[in-house]
């Protein structure tokens, strides 16, 4: 993730927000944008993203003087926001049940049998995000896209470091599976 | 590193290339329009306090609105919705933000309605081909056809994808149509490769796009349909040749095996730039007219069955994209209208309401349809100077506040741009005859009214009349004459309008306006010499005779070209004041090197007094004195001239007159 946002500036800008200063939130809100639109965007959608995205930094300067810098850095703040947001915005529009984490999936490898070989492409492997369970997307949206650390990940979804790991192993095994049925081997992912 | 950590590295490592795709993914940006327009509605709550919750409240009525504008419900349950709306417009002039919770509930449980009503009757939501669909696709193949990706191979399937850096590859017998993101399609032969090298929208313009494409072998038919602004273009390169469509164009370009590419204009024109060893030429090439191994030449195009069937083919994709944008203009029933009102009371944020107004603006053009389509002229007119009124006060509101609320004002007047272009995108293939023509005028004079500064009035003028002469080439091959005849006279009077406006400029301003007629100038040449093709009527047989209306559109094209070439000479003497300046001098010489056909086709030199124009046909020679303007013109040919002190009578050289000098 970028240097940016763990930066003493961001911090700064934090407090003078707090005070009232809403230049300083104005310019939070430009260094935080991207990052949160690109998280909202891959975990609810494309049509939801700016909405969301606008009732995030919304919450967040309601919210802004009860954060404490200390136990965690005001990106994992906001990006808990953000999941709370999201997780809101999912209980309004269920549509689907998830999946219980336990249940082992067993689709095998390489089953494609459609005479068209698809390769890897950016078009192929978003489409596979969506199909994941929410809690393995969200994983892997904040892990390589938000490019955020182990540490503030765990800190966001309120789980161990341990167990974050087994969920990100699984989330990979799981978009491997998913690519497999679209056609893309090993060799090609 | 503990148990875990080495457990956990062991079988990590089997997703190492899924996670560098996952770290490569493309990345997704908020465009620099939305985050401003995003930003200023932040910012405005955070600034006057605004409760979250109202925000989301307004967030919600959106999403309404946006459903409500797919779905039709019954008289039923439009009653029972406009009763439930009615009662929170009421109450909420009154309440305070603690109200919203009761409000959302009311108007989740109106979704619902809403929902059960588009269960029951199925109101589907036609994918619309004139809307923005910003992707390149196969459209349809026959035979065997793949597409070569990353040097892997695919099999084409309709529907498939394309992407820059794709060839597309036809096998013996086989055939592919492949449909571009800009609405242009292209029709490939039998044992044709096609590399596609560029793919291009803005994403903050989508009516700006750029296609590029590289034929390696084969033979492709390419139509473009609806460019209209400077910077598209759809771009054929066939070995040292780059074929380029700005506008409308249908072409063919063709390599045979061991052979050299031939590009043949088909209707329209295209322009041309070939190289070779010593040199780089570029032409345009007009209808009827191809160029093979540096030499061009008239060509009897109509007699090969490949290009007669694409004509045919092409006529019905066009029915098909006129026939989609006039469904594009979908009525509103009155809930949509009372929620459109509804919003923009309730709106507090100016910019929100700026963007609501130009959003009910698309509900005004879909009810001047239904009165268009119904005969009801007058009706449809007073609601066309309605959506005008609302552009221009919208439009007012940006410049206004351009100041006080920057990037308030500029995502407003963008989303006003883009909204406009979009249209006039989707109308530009309508002619005179359509019933919707008058919609895209309405939209023509609205481009003018939102321009912000004379020079940008004066480019869209000009941009008006240019499409008068490609409703000209329309009007011609649909054999319209007569409706092609008084589209030519349009043209000639909207450049003496503009030219007249530009004379009352400040001298300031007049320089760029003058730069901007010169340029649009140099492309309506290269139309009104393809029109001037087109329109030629053939040597007449013993047993023919020429149509009348062929004679006197001929005539037309040949005045509107002399005339308005002199309009152009008195507004630059009258801009350069004893000097030409050096956009000026640019202009003159963007003038000077069109070539049609291989062929120059006008000399213009300008002097400090004084300004000479020649073509095949004309000389013009324009001198200003202290006391006044005097335009002469002489034909070559019939050896005759004519001076008048600044106006040209029209159709003047139709017969021989005696020199009145």
């Amino acid at each position: 993730m970028s240097q940016e946002l763990h930066s003493e500036h961001v911090e700064s800008l934090v407090i003078n927000s707090q005070n009232g200063d809403a230049d300083a939130f104005g310019k939070l809100y430009d260094i935080f944008l991207q990052p949160i639109y690109r998280y909202v965007y891959y975990r609810a959608g494309k049509e939801e993203a700016e909405d969301l995205t606008e009732l995030i930094f919304l919450k967040t300067w309601e919210h802004i003087r009860k954060y404490k810098r200390g136990k965690y850095s005001f990106s994992s703040w906001i990006f808990r926001i953000a999941h709370n947001v999201v997780v809101d915005y999912y209980r309004g529009n269920k549509k689907e049940e998830e999946l219980p984490e336990e249940l082992e999936d067993n689709r095998k490898d390489n089953q494609a049998d459609t005479h068209t070989r698809r390769l890897l492409t950016n078009e192929i492997l978003t489409f596979a995000l969506k199909e994941l369970k929410d809690q393995y997307r969200q994983i892997i949206i904040l892990k390589y896209i938000n490019e955020l650390s182990n540490e503030e990940i765990a800190d966001i979804l309120g789980k161990s470091q341990t167990a974050l790991r087994i969920l990100q192993f699984r989330a990979l095994r799981q978009l491997k599976n998913i690519l497999t049925d679209k056609g893309i081997t090993d060799s090609q992912a | 590193m503990d148990l875990l950590e080495k457990l956990f590295s062991k079988h990590i490592n089997k997703f190492r290339s899924l996670e560098t795709k996952l770290k490569n993914i493309s990345e997704v940006r908020l465009n620099d329009a939305s985050a401003k327009e995003l930003k200023s509605r932040v910012m405005h709550a955070v600034n006057f306090g605004k409760p979250v919750e109202e925000n989301f409240f307004v967030a919600l009525t959106e999403k309404i609105k946006n459903l409500a504008s797919q779905i039709q419900p019954s008289a039923y349950f439009r009653s029972m919705l406009k009763e439930k709306m009615e009662v929170i417009v009421e109450s909420g002039r009154h309440s305070k933000w603690a109200s919203a919770s009761m409000y959302r509930r009311t108007f989740a449980s109106a979704l619902a309605v809403i929902f059960v009503v588009g269960v029951f009757f199925n109101f589907g939501y036609r994918v619309n081909r004139a809307e923005a669909s910003v992707m390149t696709i196969i459209d349809q193949i026959s035979g065997n056809v793949t597409v070569v990706r990353d040097n892997k191979i695919l099999i084409a399937e309709p529907g498939l994808l394309l992407l820059a850096d794709d060839t597309i590859k036809t096998g013996p017998g086989s055939r592919a149509i492949i449909r571009f993101l800009d609405q242009s399609v292209s029709r490939l032969d039998e044992n044709t490769d096609v590399k596609i090298s560029k793919l291009y929208v803005n994403p903050n313009n989508k009516t700006e796009t750029i296609v590029e494409i590289i034929i390696e072998r084969g033979r492709i038919w390419s139509r473009v349909v609806n460019l209209i602004n400077d910077v598209s273009k759809f771009q054929v390169k066939a070995q040292n040749t780059i074929a380029v469509a700005k506008k409308k164009a249908a072409f063919d370009v063709k390599i045979p095996a061991g052979g050299s590419a031939k590009i043949s204009a088909i209707q329209n024109h295209v322009d041309l730039v070939v190289a070779t060893n010593k040199t780089v030429v570029e032409t345009t090439l007009v209808k009827g007219f191809a160029a093979e191994q540096g030499t061009i030449k008239n060509t009897e195009v109509l007699e090969d069955a490949w290009i007669t069937d694409n004509l045919e083919k092409d006529r019905v994709y066009i029915e098909s994209v006129k026939k989609d944008v006039q469904n594009s203009f979908n009525p509103v029933h009155a809930v949509q209208q009372l929620t459109n009102d509804t919003q923009i009371v309730l709106t507090i944020d100016d910019v929100s309401k700026q963007l609501k107004i130009l959003n009910a603006a698309k509900s005004i053009l879909a009810d001047a349809r239904v009165y268009l389509e119904k005969g009801e002229i007058q009706k449809a007119q007073d609601t066309l100077n309605y959506f005008k009124s609302q552009i221009e006060s919208v439009s007012n509101w940006a410049k206004e506040n351009q100041a006080k609320n920057p990037a308030g004002a500029a995502s407003v007047s963008s989303q006003l741009q883009e909204m406009l272009d979009s249209y006039q995108k989707q109308l530009s293939l309508l002619l005179p005859a359509d019933s919707l023509y008058l919609i895209k005028q309405t939209v023509s004079e609205a481009r003018v009214i939102i321009a912000t500064t004379p020079n940008k009035k004066t480019e869209e003028r000009l941009s008006q009349a240019s499409s008068k002469l490609l409703e000209v080439q329309d009007l011609i091959e649909q054999g319209d004459t007569a409706a092609a005849t008084r589209q030519v006279q349009e043209y000639n009077k909207a450049i003496s309008d503009v030219v007249t406006d530009i004379k009352q400029l400040p001298i300031d301003q007049k320089e760029k306006a003058v730069t901007a007629i010169l340029n649009t100038k140099a492309e309506d040449l290269k139309a009104l010499e393809a029109a001037s093709t087109t329109s030629m009527p053939t040597m007449p047989t013993q047993t023919q005779v020429t149509p009348p209306t062929s004679l006197e559109l001929q005539q037309t094209i040949t005045d509107a070209k002399t005339e308005s070439l002199s309009k152009v000479g008195e507004v630059v003497l009258d801009a350069q004041m004893g000097q030409p300046s050096a956009s000026i001098l640019k202009g003159v010489e963007t003038m000077n090197n069109i070539e049609v056909n291989g062929k120059s086709v006008i000399d213009l030199k300008i002097s400090n007094d004084g300004i000479m124009i020649r073509t095949e046909a004309t000389q013009i020679d324009v001198i200003q004195s202290e006391t006044s303007t005097t335009t002469t013109i002489t034909s070559p040919t019939t050896n005759t001239s004519v001076t008048t002190p600044l106006k040209l009578i029209p159709a003047i050289l139709t017969t021989p007159l005696p020199t009145t000098n």
